[in-house]
């Protein structure tokens, strides 16, 4: 695992700090520390919030001294990865793109000197990485926009952006999954319904996991809101196995051309 | 059966100890502002520590019972008023069906709480009631009381003996000119030169008019950033104290973002969060760092004064214990 420093944040939370920069490797490390923490069931962590090159470790230091912690976070560094032989998630977000739903999908390609389609092409093509979730409930910072789409933001922020906007903001892509204010470039919007809050598990991403947008027309966003709104459409959750030498990988591992795959 | 609003207040909302199961998919914590008068009053009413309150700020709502109940009114100093009569702050107290309660505006600090035997009755949301205002989830609707809303509570009223010998101390921090608050380092402190730090425990800072349940902006000789490196969003802790770009703190609070990217100069000592929470703009603040050890060494002392209140007055309810009064109270609803 890669190398950490360790840092109080208060007196309930110690942040586990690794390498300075944004990085599929450092991801996986903090997964899999977290992974690890979660199977110790250490009495007195009350939760763990993971970031780019941070994961945030929460606890009652009435039962679990700092000391004890520290150890027990060594610990789990040097437990062998439970993660490797696991399967990665690449959840799949279907998106209607521009028109009505994606405003600023002409302004995106004007900056990219493309045309709308091949942005379309392009905004679909990765399998972009989630980072962390903050800012919102279940808002994703995802990694992995191909550069030539990056475009700023608006000059004026709408004052309302509606629950399943796709957008871009620089070098960034990402959903809004409930309603916000926002800059960002609305591209296309998808049908599902990203917040669940009757459920256990209100989104269907985590941290670690991937996104995949996949393009569809007007009429089968209409179709999929429909089984959304009548609460039987299935989100398709692919799963892949990670690659034996693909740390080094842009995406930690995974390829396009689905080597290892086990689709669900 | 439960209370009905006939004025709401300012800001007035559903609160518990927070959604802290939900920080790592970016739900703000929210939850009550002042922590330790919250517990004190779920304790009055032989709640759970974690119940659910009325927070209100600046004015308290009016509120008519429609069921008996035993409450209690915590934190900010009101007059607050039944049916008229003037009734004593950290104290049980019975109310009647049709009784009126009238809190009124807050004379010191900034958030009180008003708890009643039993909670309130609203959806949990990932484990919490707490209502997050910025994106209208969770409490009463997701958003502050408005007149004519109806709060259910839990009927029949919990059995609580001797409400009358159930009292606490008031705080007396609220009308301190000057308060000192405890810190200890924040995760990037050594990235701070020494001149910054010196700055930043050797002055006073103002509370500024942007304070809420977010954060509080802080007025002060600005701290230099200037070679603080830029860094990445990291997860947010209650108590942080961020330094932007333009030098003034701001201490991040109930309702923050899960996640920010301004370095961190130090953390508010959890012991010390609900003082600075009742602060009103104005006040003025200076910050003590403490070593992590003496942090957590007054929150442990805290605990245990709180495990002494609980078995006072669990010594006067001794047939109907709170846990068991929570079982039966489950039971109705």
């Amino acid at each position: 695992m890669d190398e950490y420093k360790l840092y109080p944040a208060g007196d309930c939370a110690i942040n586990v700090t690794f390498s300075n920069r944004v990085d599929p490797q450092i991801n996986r490390s903090i997964q899999q520390l977290q992974e690890n923490l979660r199977s110790m069931q250490q009495t007195g962590i009350t939760g763990f919030v993971p970031a780019f090159r941070t994961l945030t470790v929460f606890y009652d230091p009435i039962l679990v001294t700092f000391e004890q912690l520290k150890r027990v976070i060594h610990q789990a560094s040097l437990k062998a990865s439970t993660l490797q032989t696991q399967a990665i998630r690449i959840v799949h977000i279907p998106v209607c793109y521009g028109k009505d739903f994606g405003p600023d999908l002409k302004n995106v390609a004007n900056h990219a000197k493309l045309t709308p389609r091949e942005v379309v092409k392009r905004h679909c093509q990765p399998n972009y990485l989630i980072y962390m979730l903050g800012f919102l409930p279940g808002f994703v910072y995802l990694g992995g926009l191909d550069p030539q789409l990056a475009t700023p933001r608006l000059a004026t922020p709408r004052l309302k952006i509606e629950p399943g906007a796709v957008g871009i903001a620089g070098e960034q892509t990402g959903i809004y999954p409930i309603e916000s204010p926002g800059g960002w470039q609305i591209i296309g919007q998808t049908p599902l319904r990203l917040f669940q809050p009757d459920q256990d598990e209100p989104f269907y991403y985590h941290a670690g996991d991937y996104i995949h947008f996949d393009p569809v027309s007007d009429f089968e966003y209409q179709q999929i809101k429909k089984m959304v709104d009548e609460g039987h459409y299935q989100v398709y959750i692919e799963t892949r196995k990670v690659t034996e030498d693909g740390d080094s990988s842009d995406t930690a591992g995974i390829t396009d051309d689905g080597s290892g795959s086990g689709k669900n | 059966m439960g209370i009905r609003v006939t004025q709401p207040g300012l800001l007035t909302t559903v609160q518990d100890l927070g959604r802290t199961k939900g920080l790592a998919q970016g739900f703000s914590p929210s939850g009550v502002m002042d922590q330790w008068s919250a517990i004190q009053g779920n304790l009055l009413v032989n709640n759970v520590e974690n119940e659910a309150v009325l927070e209100y700020s600046i004015l308290g709502p009016t509120v008519t019972f429609s069921t008996p109940a035993v409450i209690a009114v915590t934190g900010g100093v009101v007059n607050a008023k039944l049916n008229g009569t003037q009734i004593h702050e950290n104290q049980a107290i019975e109310v009647n069906s049709e009784d009126v309660l009238e809190i009124g505006p807050l004379t010191q600090g900034r958030y009180g709480y008003l708890a009643v035997s039993g909670g309130l009755q609203v959806d949990s949301i990932l484990a919490s009631k707490a209502t997050s205002l910025r994106y209208g989830l969770g409490g009463f609707k997701g958003r502050a009381l408005k007149t004519g809303d109806f709060l259910a509570t839990v009927e029949p009223k919990p059995v609580i003996a001797e409400p009358e010998k159930r009292k606490i101390a008031v705080s007396s921090h609220y009308t301190d000119q000057t308060v000192s608050i405890r810190v200890t380092e924040g995760p990037q402190f050594a990235q701070f030169e020494a001149e910054t730090i010196t700055a930043f425990t050797n002055q006073q800072f103002k509370i500024s008019k942007n304070a809420d349940r977010m954060g509080l902006r802080l007025e002060g000789q600005p701290l230099s950033v200037a070679n603080v490196p830029e860094m990445l969003s990291e997860a947010t802790v209650a108590g942080g104290i961020q330094v932007p770009k333009n030098g003034q703190p701001i201490v991040l609070m109930a309702d923050r973002q899960t996640t920010g990217g301004y370095p961190v100069i130090g953390v508010v000592a959890s012991v010390d969060l609900p003082t600075i929470a009742q602060l009103v703009p104005g006040q003025v603040v200076r910050f003590k760092m403490i070593s992590l050890t003496q942090s957590q060494q007054a929150l442990a002392d805290q605990k245990a004064q709180l495990k002494q209140i609980k078995q006072t007055f669990d010594a006067l309810n001794p047939k109907v214990s709170r846990k068991t009064a929570t079982k039966i109270s489950r039971l109705f609803r």
